[in-house]
């Protein structure tokens, strides 16, 4: 049995033209929060949009809990949360009225969790949508998502609009509900510290292709920052590939690797650097190295 | 797969309204064409005489006409209408009661429209308060003569004097003794022979008087007696105007004597009653004993034609009887086969031989602007789709019954006709076909939309370019031609996909449960 | 399948106000003109009151047509469909919502009428026989270049320009009255319309299946 939540494969996108995604693979196991981070234009939405068949591929297949996106029908999207960026919501009703369309078509409705939902966030029910403030929007959008108990939830960018502790707040809600069996998150954010958070995996999109797809922590092991100093001037060339970037400064070398391993520290150590320290990174670190605009590597 | 599915129901759907709103679009045209001529040039700029057909004298009153000192003879005129005609206009006409004005005492013109079932209806006191009306009852199959009127205390109306009428007479009550009617009766064209139906099971003539009903005798559906239409003879789709025997102006010398109407009439006869049958042929049918008198006279009476029986496109024919004292004397028939362009008038004595004939044609070339239209209409007709222009020949003689030879000829001069109609589909199928095969579209699919749009051409190409798929082509990096991005390989050169703009690094981060552990980084 | 019915119906409030609006009035005014008007002046013998349905017939077309077209524009300009294809329903179900609410706008018309026309007959029009036949047909004809027009609109309302919607409404609306006008009220214009309006809807649906929202 198929037991991931979000299947991609080899998606290629075309705007007028211009290439987006350029064949992208990309699984979500179930019971996972991946996240999904890229640049902005780097076609995160759009991935998100073809999964939920706002838009079509120019080719590739998508697929959402095991079903191809073409096909899923309306019990299918029943188990589906989705919050968008923008919040695109019906502007000229009243919240209530969005709310009893929503709990009309849901499959399942978990009208005690969303009344605490909007006792917390103190939602005012008789307002017209267009009158809420964008993180009001935010709230409720994410209420309704989470109160269909969904077995996937797509989130793209939801803290946007956020104060910190709503965000924390829903940090926290996003966590409770991984906790149930099976559940999923795929969710697009720029705010990485969230993501390192609560993101089992991260894949991070750049120039159209997936560059980075593995577990949070494996990307914090294989992703390495050094300094090296040398006895005479840094080497203008080393001999290593998957170089991510590469700064020297007289003796100084800091250098970004990916996939660092023992036989690449078994290459470095042939040049008798002086010292070799690693300097640690975090998630955001990690990213602005892999989606910065790359020359060609020297080696590889 | 789906999307082909998609392609050909859109495209079917696209074609049906194209087709129809095309279809719509030149007999739109074709009509402004027409009456931009016809109003303009035929009508008001030429003489009245280019398009009125006369016979002087008309061969009907030979005795006055050959008097020593004739001023004028009498003639027949009749002018070509311009062949307007809308179906809606004449339904709702037919059946309004507004047509015709009944005095009510506030001369109020009633907009109902009527039954078909009711044969008469007239207010027959003053100030109308008591209508006596004649109709069909369908469920008894007996006609209700009855009195329709206004109570005054309440001002309802009300039903009174009550009496039903069958086959076999009439009664106060409707027994089983007055027979039955079988419903599928056929009423006579216009209100002058109101009373008079043909019921089509008991195949004879019945007429409906003040003492109850006469029958006529029954006709044998083996005979020669097939009765199609009958009473008057109007003619529709305006192919006929002022349509009129004239009188001849006879003067002593030193005596003006208008001429006497008991001497020769056009109109209707109270004595008899003309009825078209099958075969073309019309007949006088004795009003009083309702069986047939005798030939009237016939279409068509020129030569190298069949009556269509039963056709689609019957022909126009407008009847003039011809009578003396009442009674039946000749008869004079109008027939258009184009409506506004050619007329014929035939002259049939009180035998029904044919004794004069007469015809207009508008002859378009002579007229300033006929040319142009012909132009224009050649033009237009060559817009048509040519599958459809190619088997009208075939649709006609399915109705007209012609011999095969004719209707080769008749498919050879359309042919002829319409191959510029042809011609232009062939362009547009280059031009179809040439985009279609830069859209990547497989071999068979270019075929179906070459032979499709050589066989409706204008509508074909419309549609192609309605349905035609909405991809941005991207310039392919190794033929340098536009291939589109949602295929695998480029359509041209066979090349597999790639996408030079897109620099991405070359290295990757993976593991075990990415979906990409195979991909080795460029 | 209910709660985007009722959406539907919700979001065409105003043109369905005016046209409840419209029909009232007309349907008030024959139940007055007829026993206040004609009666006392001459029987019913025949249908009284086609001369004044052909007018409302033909504003109905013109009607389904902006109904059409104000779905598809509120549609596009407001990302209706774009939020509630996100929802545990599917396009077919939204777009049928929607149909249901376009036919039912016009329908209701046609219906309210032909009770109104029932009542009247019964009541003032029973003394001989009607060509029901002949009402009928109009209905019918009304019904069918109803839903053309509906179609058309529909078709048009696409783009989200407001005024490119009107002229092609306005533009394609002529032909269906010329058909009606020059073929009557018979088969060969049921055919046509019934092809228009059927191969209008379907490619709608077509292009609603597969429209990036």
């Amino acid at each position: 049995m198929n037991s991931a939540a979000v299947e991609i494969e080899n998606l290629v996108k075309y705007y007028e033209g211009r290439c987006v995604l350029d064949g992208v693979n990309l699984r979500v196991p179930s019971g996972c929060i991946y996240g999904l981070l890229g640049r902005n234009g780097v076609g995160k939405t759009t991935i998100i949009r073809i999964l939920l068949g706002l838009e079509s591929a120019s080719r590739g297949r998508t697929s959402l809990l095991g079903v191809e996106t073409a096909k899923l029908t309306a019990r299918d999207r029943g188990r589906i949360g989705y919050v968008a960026e923008g919040h695109h919501l019906i502007q000229h009703y009243r919240v209530a009225r969005l709310v009893e369309l929503y709990q009309g078509l849901a499959i399942n409705w978990n009208e005690q969790f969303f009344a605490e939902l909007i006792a917390r966030f103190r939602l005012p029910m008789d307002r017209k949508i267009k009158q809420l403030s964008n993180g009001m929007r935010a709230q409720l959008n994410l209420s309704l998502a989470m109160a269909i108990d969904p077995q996937l939830l797509i989130l793209d960018d939801p803290t946007l609009g956020l104060d910190t502790i709503s965000r924390r707040q829903f940090l926290e809600l996003a966590i409770d509900l991984i906790q149930r069996d099976g559940r999923s998150i795929l969710f697009c954010s720029h705010i990485l510290s969230d993501v390192e958070r609560i993101a089992d995996r991260v894949g991070i999109l750049a120039a159209g292709k997936l560059v980075v797809d593995c577990q949070l922590e494996e990307l914090k092991n294989r992703v390495r920052r050094l300094r090296v100093i040398f006895a005479d001037a840094a080497p203008a060339e080393l001999p290593l590939t998957e170089i991510i970037s590469c700064q020297s400064s007289g003796r100084e070398l800091v250098i970004t690797v990916a996939n660092w391993n023992e036989h690449k520290q078994a290459m470095l150590d042939t040049y008798q650097p002086q010292s070799c320290s690693e300097i640690p990174m975090s998630l955001e670190d990690i990213f602005v190295e892999c989606t910065q605009t790359q020359p060609l590597s020297a080696a590889g | 797969m789906e999307w082909h599915k998609n392609y050909i129901i859109q495209t079917i759907a696209v074609g049906v309204i194209t087709l129809i709103l095309m279809s719509v679009a030149f007999f739109i045209a074709g009509r402004i064409i027409w009456f931009a001529l016809y109003d303009n040039v035929i009508r008001t700029r030429t003489d009245l005489s280019n398009n009125t057909a006369g016979i002087e004298p008309s061969g009907l009153v030979d005795s006055f006409d050959k008097k020593t000192t004739p001023w004028k003879q009498s003639s027949i005129t009749a002018t070509l209408g311009d062949g307007f005609f809308s179906q809606l206009i004449y339904e709702l006409q037919s059946r309004s009661m507004a047509a015709k004005k009944y005095w009510t005492g506030n001369n109020i013109i009633q907009y109902q429209m009527l039954s078909d079932d009711i044969y008469c209806a007239y207010p027959y006191n003053y100030p109308g308060l008591t209508w006596r009306v004649l109709y069909f009852d369908r469920s008894r199959g007996l006609f209700v003569n009855c009195d329709i009127q206004r109570e005054l205390a309440d001002r309802k109306w009300i039903k009174s004097k009550t009496q039903y009428i069958g086959p076999e007479g009439s009664s106060d009550t409707p027994d089983d003794t007055l027979g039955r009617f079988s419903g599928d009766l056929v009423k006579a064209n216009g209100s002058f022979y109101w009373n008079v139906f043909f019921d089509k099971e008991q195949n004879r003539f019945f007429s409906l008087d003040p003492n109850g009903i006469k029958k006529g005798p029954q006709l044998n559906p083996e005979g020669e007696y097939h009765p199609f239409e009958f009473g008057e003879f109007p003619g529709r789709y305006d192919f006929v105007r002022n349509f009129s025997w004239n009188p001849p102006d006879i003067r002593k010398e030193g005596e003006n004597r208008s001429w006497n109407p008991k001497d020769g009439l056009s109109g209707y006869s109270t004595k008899a009653m003309l009825v078209l049958d099958e075969s073309g042929r019309f007949d006088w049918l004795d009003l009083e004993s309702l069986e047939y008198r005798g030939p009237a006279g016939n279409i068509p009476f020129w030569p190298g034609v069949q009556y269509p029986k039963q056709s689609v496109d019957k022909w126009h024919i407008a009847a003039l009887p011809f009578t003396v004292d009442r009674e039946p004397d000749g008869l004079i028939l109008a027939v258009g086969q184009r409506p506004g362009l050619d007329l014929r008038i035939g002259v049939f004595d009180k035998n029904g031989k044919l004794i004069k004939t007469g015809e207009k044609y508008i002859v378009l070339n002579d007229l300033a602007g006929g040319v142009a239209y012909e132009i224009g209409t050649y033009l237009l007709k060559n817009l048509h789709p040519p599958i459809i222009l190619l088997i009208s020949p075939f649709i006609v003689s399915v109705f007209h019954s012609l011999p095969l030879n004719v209707i080769f000829l008749l498919w050879l001069h359309f042919f002829l006709i319409t191959l510029p109609a042809l011609l232009l589909g062939v362009f547009f199928a280059w031009r179809v076909a040439r985009d279609a095969r830069s859209l990547g579209f497989n071999r068979r699919a270019r075929k179906i939309w070459i032979i499709a749009t050589i066989a409706f051409s204008l509508v074909g190409y419309i549609t192609y370019r309605l349905t035609r798929p909405d991809v941005s082509l991207v310039t392919c990096p190794n033929c340098g031609k536009g291939r589109r991005p949602d295929r695998e390989l480029c359509h041209h050169c066979q090349s597999y996909w790639l996408v030079p703009e897109n620099i991405a690094p070359l290295w990757r981060v993976f593991d075990a449960d990415s979906q990409q552990v195979t991909d080795e980084p460029l | 399948m209910w709660p985007l019915i009722k959406r539907e119906f919700e979001a065409l409030y105003a043109p369905l106000l005016l046209i409840a609006l419209i029909t009232g009035g007309y349907i008030i005014w024959l139940f007055f003109w007829l026993p206040t008007y004609l009666i006392p002046r001459a029987p019913c013998l025949g249908l009284p009151f086609v001369y004044s349905h052909l007018k409302l017939f033909m504003i109905l077309p013109v009607f389904s047509a902006a109904v059409g077209a104000l779905q598809m524009t509120t549609d596009r300009s407001s990302g209706i469909s774009t939020f509630l294809s996100t929802l545990a329903t599917s396009r077919n179900r939204i777009f049928a919502a929607r149909l249901i609410a376009g036919i039912a706008s016009f329908v209701f018309v046609l219906a309210a009428l032909a009770i109104a026309d029932a009542v009247l007959i019964n009541r003032y029009c029973s003394l001989v026989p009607m060509d029901i036949a002949f009402l009928i047909r109009m209905f019918a004809t009304a019904f069918l270049i109803s839903l053309a027009g509906y179609g058309i609109g529909l078709l048009a309302g696409w783009r989200a320009n407001k005024v490119l919607p009107v002229l092609i409404v306005i533009l394609l609306l002529i032909p269906l009255f010329l058909i009606v006008f020059f073929t009557g009220l018979g088969w060969q214009s049921y055919l046509l319309l019934l092809a228009i309006a059927l191969a209008g809807l379907i490619l709608v649906w077509q292009k609603y299946r597969n429209v990036s929202l």
